[in-house]
């Protein structure tokens, strides 16, 4: 006999990809429980302070989570685990209804169609697990296509001539280039590059019943004032919840996934706000709690067939760590180049994704969102003083006069770069927290430094009077874009996942967040996050229609 | 301007300017307790932020924005896992300027506070009691740079002191000051 409370679908994690998952089932009739660890967050509740940004994470984090109450461990350089005692490191994206889709800087990337065959063009590279994805673009474009009129992005259709076949046009017209876009777009077109408007998951236009966007200049790690920016806090999860089927539960945290005998998941274990334990009963579960997390439940769930945890057998659970490293080049100029024009990031160039010399991937570039003064205060050139006078006169002289252009390298993913559970910390509800260990491929740091390169010509081309680079990709990727803990694959041996998110025998247990993806492109994630969410949603919806007959 | 006339007016303001708030009255009246700082510690702290973000001749530095009580708040909340070692290295930093020049860091005049500051910032005490004192130096470095340039909720950057020096005005400055609803760390 079933528990009374026994639903279709247990959703674990209301972001970029569980959101999506849970609007999809709840549509076709399955009764679902979404959990989320956070709560609902409004504009009111939060301070545009740099400080406490989600960006910056200073003074803890707007968005979640409290890094007291939920701590982190790494392995440090001396091979001793270490508890972050600040934000710092700890690989955050937040812990709200929507996660980082509330205070992302909202840019819309597709991955290029080259980004999921990476193994078969490039061959094999030493030290690292790229493969080919078991999809391909062409099985991904339909969801892309679902993800950008159902969520709401902002685009030029043909400006991006790198940009992977589309069947269908954006839903809104891109957003004005600044002033800082123009003169970048004109520099580009001198060195013979294709710069083009950034998609947005942002209204351009009145959209779903939205206003369109104000331009609002700071938006990148703080909420919408006037929810113009499209997360799926304010599309998917109320559209779930419309249908009277899904029951959005926050402030619950589950901490196990229960597994039984026969290799099926019966439920999940989760603590309600006042740290009540409970049993959730499920026919099927979908675990979308970000790359960090989702490897820790499954670490955090052993039973008789998964002494190592859920679908752990082959120990690839965990492994694959990747984000993005950041890099690129700064740019003074002798006049005001920035106008705070929102969104901010609005012009890139696509030209360095592929086909590079001697390059593996690669990535965009854009002009960086909008630093506030504190930000602003690290930003110096080389050699420079970092204190006192001559500090507070950079400050004073070039707060709109400083350009930036950046962007993520395509990490090369390798087997060492891990989450695992700690084994002596607990978090406040005494479940096992995330421990980190190994680090970036090296090769990441020279990517960046070719990528960096490219940047800083721009800015040159531009007219900078000085310019000087920042390269990333040391250390370990595991932050905003993280991803890849649980990569979806045809081989169980080298995988976590078939195709379609289902965890390799356990046929009701199945993943829908960036923990899928097996390399990370050189392209914030969300937007694939959202449409492996529909795709993955799809082979649920349709393959389990018989529980729906019992009803 | 002559760029030795200015130096000498820059150095003359910043004296007087550090002659004036010294006494501490200043920030007895407003606050009466510091959550963190010993009166004396708070003394030496300020001295050093001020160095970091001096007055210039036209705006105010790190003493006017009060960023000393933003470190303060910060040691009994967020930054409380540094809170050792700014006591320590107040106490390193004081004792060294006893042995070297009988007085208190706060107590020296402008140009030797800021020489010494370089020093550390290099590791270049040759103080056998501190050996890396840039370790104490960056995160000073970094949080007064919070404390001048973030928000006022946290305590620090007063009356938008840092949003006037960088010119931000119109829109950014209306958001920028706009919802602070919450300071979560608001003692
Ligand atoms: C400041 C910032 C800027 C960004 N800018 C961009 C951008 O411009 N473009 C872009 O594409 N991406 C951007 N990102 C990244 C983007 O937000 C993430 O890639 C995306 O949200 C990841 O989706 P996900 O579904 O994997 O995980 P998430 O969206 O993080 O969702 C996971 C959810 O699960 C919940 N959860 C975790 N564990 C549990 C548990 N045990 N029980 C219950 N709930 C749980 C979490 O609280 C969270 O809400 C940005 C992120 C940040 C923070």
């Amino acid at each position: 006999m079933l528990p009374k409370n026994h639903v279709n679908v247990v959703v674990i994690g209301s972001g970029a990809g569980g959101g999506v998952v849970a609007k999809e089932l709840s549509f076709l009739g399955y009764s679902v429980v979404l959990f989320e660890r956070g709560k609902w967050i409004s504009y009111d509740n939060n301070s545009n302070d740099e400080l406490s940004d989600q960006r910056n994470q200073i003074l803890g984090a707007n968005f979640g989570p409290d890094f007291i109450k939920n701590p982190r461990s790494f392995i440090n350089k001396y091979g001793d685990e270490e508890v972050f005692n600040s934000l710092k490191g700890y690989g955050n994206i937040a812990e709200c209804v929507g996660s980082g889709t509330v205070s992302y800087g909202a840019m819309a990337w597709r991955f290029m169609r080259e980004d999921f065959t990476m193994k078969s063009i490039y061959g094999h590279v030493k030290g690292s697990t790229l493969v080919d994805w078991p999809i391909s673009y062409d099985d991904l474009e339909p969801y892309y296509e679902k993800a950008e009129w159902e969520i709401g992005v902002s685009g030029h259709n043909k400006k991006n001539s790198f940009a992977s076949n589309r069947n269908k046009p954006y839903p809104m017209p891109p957003f004005e280039i600044n002033k800082e876009g123009k003169i970048l777009e004109k520099a580009a077109k001198r060195l013979g590059w294709n710069a083009f408007p950034v998609p947005m998951f942002r209204n351009s236009k009145p959209y779903n019943g939205r206003t369109p966007c104000m331009r609002n200049s700071i938006c990148v790690g703080n909420a919408c004032p006037i929810s113009a920016k499209n997360g799926t806090h304010n599309t998917v999860i109320p559209m779930a919840i419309q249908t009277g089927n899904c029951d959005l539960r926050t402030e619950c945290i589950v901490s196990e996934l229960v597994i039984d005998d026969k290799s099926l998941v019966k439920g999940v274990k989760y603590f309600d706000k006042n740290k009540k334990m409970y049993f959730q009963s499920s026919d099927i579960v979908v675990i979308s709690a970000s790359a960090n997390e989702t490897a820790r439940l499954l670490l955090n769930s052993k039973s008789k067939f998964f002494p190592n945890g859920a679908g752990n057998n082959n120990d690839w659970v965990g492994r694959n760590l990747q984000s993005h490293a950041y890099t690129g080049a700064v740019g003074l100029f002798d006049y005001d180049i920035l106008d705070f024009d929102g969104p901010g990031a609005n012009i890139a160039i696509s030209n360095f994704s592929h086909n590079n010399k001697k390059i593996i991937g690669g990535g965009i570039i854009h002009n960086e969102f909008n630093r506030l003064p504190y930000q602003f205060s690290q930003i110096r050139p080389p050699g420079s003083k970092l204190w006192g006078l001559e500090h507070k006169k950079f400050q004073k002289n070039n707060f709109k006069r400083l350009s930036r252009i950046n962007g993520p390298i395509q990490e090369m993913p390798n087997f060492h770069s891990r989450v695992t559970v700690s084994k002596k910390i607990k978090d406040h509800w005494g479940i096992p927290v995330v421990q980190f260990s190994g680090k970036r491929h090296y090769l990441d740091h020279e990517h960046c430094k070719f990528l960096s390169n490219k940047a800083e010509l721009l800015l040159k081309e531009a007219g900078a009077v000085k310019t000087w680079k920042n390269i990333g990709g040391k250390g370990q990727g595991r932050g905003q874009h993280q991803a890849g803990t649980a990569r979806m694959g045809n081989d169980k041996k080298t995988s976590v996942t078939n195709k379609y998110g289902q965890i390799h025998d356990i046929d009701n247990l199945f993943i829908a967040d960036g923990s899928l993806i097996p390399n990370n492109a050189g392209f914030n994630p969300s937007l694939t996050i959202m449409a492996l969410g529909y795709w993955v949603g799809n082979y649920v919806g349709n393959n389990f229609k018989h529980l729906l007959i019992h009803q | 301007m002559s760029p030795i006339n200015r130096r000498n007016f820059t150095k003359t303001s910043l004296i007087a300017g550090s002659v004036l708030f010294f006494p501490g009255c200043i920030i007895k009246e407003k606050n009466p307790s510091f959550l963190f700082f010993s009166e004396d510690e708070a003394k030496c702290i300020i001295s050093l932020c001020e160095q970091i973000i001096p007055a210039d001749e036209i705006f105010g530095g790190s003493t006017d924005a009060e960023v000393v009580y933003y470190i303060d708040r910060q040691l009994v909340s967020f930054f409380k896992h540094d809170s050792n070692i700014y006591r320590d290295s107040i106490r390193k930093l004081q004792n060294f300027c006893f042995k070297n020049f009988n007085t208190k860091f706060n107590k020296l005049e402008i140009d030797k506070q800021i020489e010494i500051i370089e020093m550390m910032e290099q590791n270049s005490l040759n103080y056998s009691e501190w050996q890396n004192p840039s370790i104490f130096f960056n995160k000073i470095r970094l949080h007064t740079m919070q404390g001048f340039y973030g928000s006022p909720i946290h305590g620090g950057n007063k009356n938008y002191i840092s949003f006037d020096i960088l010119k931000i005005d119109g829109l950014l400055r209306q958001r920028l000051e706009s919802p602070s609803k919450i300071s979560k760390n608001a003692s």
